[in-house]
């Protein structure tokens, strides 16, 4: 939420539109307005509510969405199908997708005032029903594109809204960090994104660290599958353990770490290192994950000078660093959360207990 | 289930490697049992990090088919490249890794996934159809007696 001078553009437009209005409106009344400036990039909604005598007019950034049905073809984008402001389609996964990304961009702009993927409004353009049986769903440095499934294995991809803001959040690092998408450093790009995606459900839902599943892409498999989610970041290794599929193969510690040369060096599958890691620094600080822990966790990843402690070739020792060096601006060297984060990266091997210890002052 | 093969007596992978693009009418001649052909499809990576693999075995009658549409394929370039970094942009692709074995030869791609187009397409499109899944454990086949390692893990152009 942005409180301030009002820009000319939405003076003018609300003594078009809307003076006569507020003028007869009831004491106390709000009116919301949903504003785009002349560039059509950013938009805004403009809530005015009466407080004695005063009128006061509360800026709120607005996300601009587009959905579009590629229709069980591969060509994107496909035929736009609900843009900002319309009505729900009828058609679930639209809606799944609309709504999805909206709760996204919620998280950013109301909890880390991150304005969109740029933080300057850029539009949300995400493509639905893409492919045939489609399993997947990805981010193609434009859009985010989601698969229906295959019905077997897995059903739709915008069930699952830690999933769609899994994807969003693609496009966030690589606006701000840009992280390599190999080995340790597209671990920890994976894993940026199943942060902010796992908080954007907890955010949603309201839940606290204690009451929140921790799991990614819950609802997926269908009952076919023995299996509760794609990842858990509680317990990496534990999200499924299936006849067809196989166990779940990420590692909690760095003990377990998987050489490979699948998966661009295994970044779905180390990723549950530094998942583990942002879960017990979520943990020891208790209450709503994406107050503090997610604070930390983003400004790791956009704050000031951001790039330059974390290098688009980071290991996970080098993010850890960062980690504390944000905990530590934000909250103080000597905090409860500078302590929480170190003890994080250490419960997971990234960081020696010794580190640990000292800085808990043992 | 559309397994059409008998479990072979040697494992593949031969003693010679003749030319691949001569290879189609020799090997539709009909000769059987031993020059059977096996085809695998797997893939990794996706926003779901989990590797699926799709299998047939070939021999009698459908195998020159078969062979045109290896043949037709761009081996040699996908070879080469496997070890190509993920682009700037974009995140959660999945990458095939295709191999097939026959009494001539093994030959062996990995293929990202935005470029899995053409005879690349086809021949995936038809292992899934008319072959089986391989599943991680259990139900197929025991590991040690399937004709095709399961985690042929010589990187890139082993093959
Ligand atoms: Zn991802």
């Amino acid at each position: 939420m942005v409180t301030g001078i009002v820009p000319p553009f939405l003076l003018s437009r609300i003594a078009e539109a809307e003076s006569a209005r507020l003028a007869v409106a009831p004491r106390a009344a709000r009116r919301t307005l949903a504003l785009t400036d002349t560039t059509g990039r950013r938009r805004a909604a403009i809530t005015f509510s009466v407080d004695g005598d005063d009128l006061v007019a509360e800026l709120t950034d607005q996300p601009d969405r587009t959905i579009a049905d590629a229709q069980g073809s591969e060509l994107l984008p496909g035929t736009v199908v609900r843009k900002e402001g319309d009505e729900p389609s009828g058609d679930v996964a639209v809606d799944e997708a609309y709504d999805g990304l909206g709760a996204t961009f919620d998280l950013f702009s109301q909890v880390y005032r991150r304005n969109s993927i740029d933080g300057a409004g850029l539009p949300l353009d995400a493509s639905v029903h893409y492919g045939e049986n489609y399993d997947n769903a990805f981010w193609n440095g434009e859009r985010m594109v989601f698969g229906d499934g295959d019905g077997e294995v897995f059903g739709r991809f915008t069930a699952s809204v830690s999933v769609i803001g899994h994807e969003l959040t693609h496009g966030v690092t690589e606006a701000t960090l840009g992280l390599e998408y190999q080995g340790q450093a597209g671990a920890l790009n994976e894993s940026i994104s199943d942060v902010f995606g796992v908080l954007v459900e907890q955010h949603g839902k309201g839940q606290s660290v204690a009451e929140a599943s921790w799991l990614i892409g819950e609802g997926l498999f269908t009952p076919e599958v023995e299996g509760a989610a794609l990842r858990s970041m509680k317990s990496p290794g534990t999200a499924y353990d299936d006849d067809v599929l196989g166990k779940d193969p990420q590692p909690a510690h760095m003990d377990d770490y998987v050489e490979t040369q699948e998966d661009n060096g295994g970044v779905h599958i180390n990723s549950g290192i530094p998942n583990r890691a942002f879960y017990l620094v979520a943990e020891k600080l208790g209450g709503h994950a994406w107050e503090r822990a997610g604070q930390i966790w983003f400004d790791t990843l956009a704050a000031k000078g951001a790039r330059d402690r974390v290098p688009t070739d980071a290991d996970f020792a080098r993010f850890a660093a960062a980690t504390v060096s944000a905990a530590a601006a934000r909250y103080g060297e000597s905090s409860p959360e500078v302590d929480a984060v170190r003890a994080g990266w250490a419960g997971v091997g990234v960081m020696t207990d010794d580190a640990g210890r000292k800085s808990a002052g043992r | 289930m559309t397994q059409a093969g008998s479990p072979r007596d040697g494992e593949s992978g031969a003693e010679s490697s003749t030319d691949s693009g001569a290879s189609a009418d020799a090997l539709a001649d009909g000769r059987s049992g031993d020059d059977a052909l096996s085809v695998s499809v797997s893939r990794t990576g996706g926003v779901a990090g989990i590797r699926r693999e799709w299998r047939i075995d070939v021999d009698g009658d459908g195998r020159a088919d078969w062979i045109l549409l290896l043949d037709a394929c761009p081996w040699s370039t996908a070879e080469y490249a496997t070890e190509a970094p993920a682009g700037p942009r974009g995140a959660d692709r999945m990458t095939w890794t295709i191999a097939a074995d026959g009494p001539e030869q093994a030959r062996r791609a990995e293929v990202p996934e935005p470029e899995l187009t053409g005879p690349w397409r086809e021949l995936v499109d038809r292992v899934r159809r008319d072959g089986e899944p391989v599943a991680a454990r259990g139900r197929a086949l025991p590991r040690e007696e399937r004709p095709i390692r399961r985690r042929p893990v010589e990187p890139r152009g082993g093959a």
